[in-house]
């Protein structure tokens, strides 16, 4: 196990769920990169940056992924990416962890807890873990969507990455 | 033709017929007009209601088809030939298997595009299939191809009827009257 060194997603997914009309609607996005450091015996030196390419999102209609790009939504063409940058990683049980930082999306910056969960087996560590967002927080679906009768406010995010030296 | 056949159709498939009839028209005016639509809440609620009749329809079909099957329906008139009554007997089969497969392309289409049902925000269908843009698709087409044709047979539906009615004057909607 690298007790120093950075590394960085092998394989991974970053999916999404949120709600309309009560009903889930699942997404993706496809490309996402990180610089990360984790070494269960130095938390204060362990750090994650993840950015997310919000261009590559997939909602299998190109009616929706046109509308989430434009400016009532993620307005990708002035922010093209959001990011993530840990503050403070504590362990709050056996292989499980907190993680503090501060997230940015559509020019909008919120601190942001994520849980965490270590996973090792033959191929290597993986970390997963799932967390809620609150959409009108970062302004995205804004005008006519920023009521939430239709679009719930509360996104559902899970992460699953492989580590790699 | 066997002399037990019944004169007329049972209450409860006069009635199943005439629910579907309206619930079919109603869904596929509401189809045509909210595919043309921009996307929108307005959109997303109308998407909404028509998937919620879509699963009441595909419930009443599977219902009016055990009715059916433990209810004989009247025999087609002695007057109408062979060939005829045997295309009569496959037009209705056919309307039988697009009223199954429409509301059946509806779910798999919303499951493909990864938005799931729940059926007057009560039920919560299962998605059928993975979100896959191109299954998705696939089904979109599927579901709108099945529609026209439900359409085509319907009118034919519609037209033999009224043929019955004023061209033979065999009094045979009278076996429909709610």
């Amino acid at each position: 196990m690298s007790q120093s060194g950075a590394e960085t997603i092998g394989s991974g997914q970053i999916t999404f769920t949120g709600t309309q009309m009560g009903a889930s609607v699942q997404g993706n996005f496809r490309k996402f990169s990180a610089d990360l450091h984790f070494d269960p015996q130095d938390l204060p030196h362990s750090y994650a940056h993840i950015t997310i390419d919000l261009g590559s999102i997939d909602l299998a209609s190109e009616e929706s992924e046109d509308e989430i790009k434009g400016k009532h939504w993620l307005n990708i063409p002035s922010f093209p990416q959001a990011h993530f940058d840990s503050s403070d990683i504590r362990i709050v049980g056996p292989n499980q962890y907190l993680v503090w930082g501060l997230f940015q999306l559509k020019g909008v910056s919120k601190p942001l807890r994520i849980p965490l969960k270590m996973s090792y087996d033959r191929n290597g560590r993986s970390a997963q873990g799932r967390f809620t967002l609150k959409r009108n927080d970062f302004g995205v679906g804004d005008g006519t969507w920023s009521a939430t009768d239709t679009v719930a406010d509360e996104v559902t995010v899970d992460y699953h990455f492989t580590l790699v030296p | 033709m066997s002399s037990h056949s019944p004169a007329k159709f049972t209450p409860v498939a006069i009635g199943l017929h005439w629910i579907m009839a309206a619930g079919l028209a109603l869904a596929f005016g509401v189809g045509q007009y909210m595919s043309g639509l921009e996307l929108s809440p307005w959109k997303l609620k109308i998407y909404t209601w028509h998937k919620w009749l879509g699963v009441t329809l595909f419930l009443l079909v599977w219902m009016r088809m055990a009715w059916r099957s433990t209810h004989r329906p009247p025999a087609l008139p002695a007057t109408m030939n062979r060939r005829l009554q045997k295309l009569t007997e496959i037009a209705h089969r056919a309307l039988y298997v697009l009223m199954v497969l429409i509301p059946l392309t509806g779910w798999l289409h919303s499951s493909a595009a990864g938005v799931s049902v729940v059926y007057f925000n009560l039920l919560p269908l299962p998605n059928l299939v993975p979100k896959d843009k191109a299954l998705s698709h696939l089904f979109e087409t599927l579901h709108q191809a099945l529609n026209w044709t439900l359409l085509v047979l319907v009118l034919g539906h519609v037209a033999a009827a009224f043929k019955h009615q004023f061209v033979d004057r065999d009094q045979l909607m009278a076996r429909m009257r709610p």
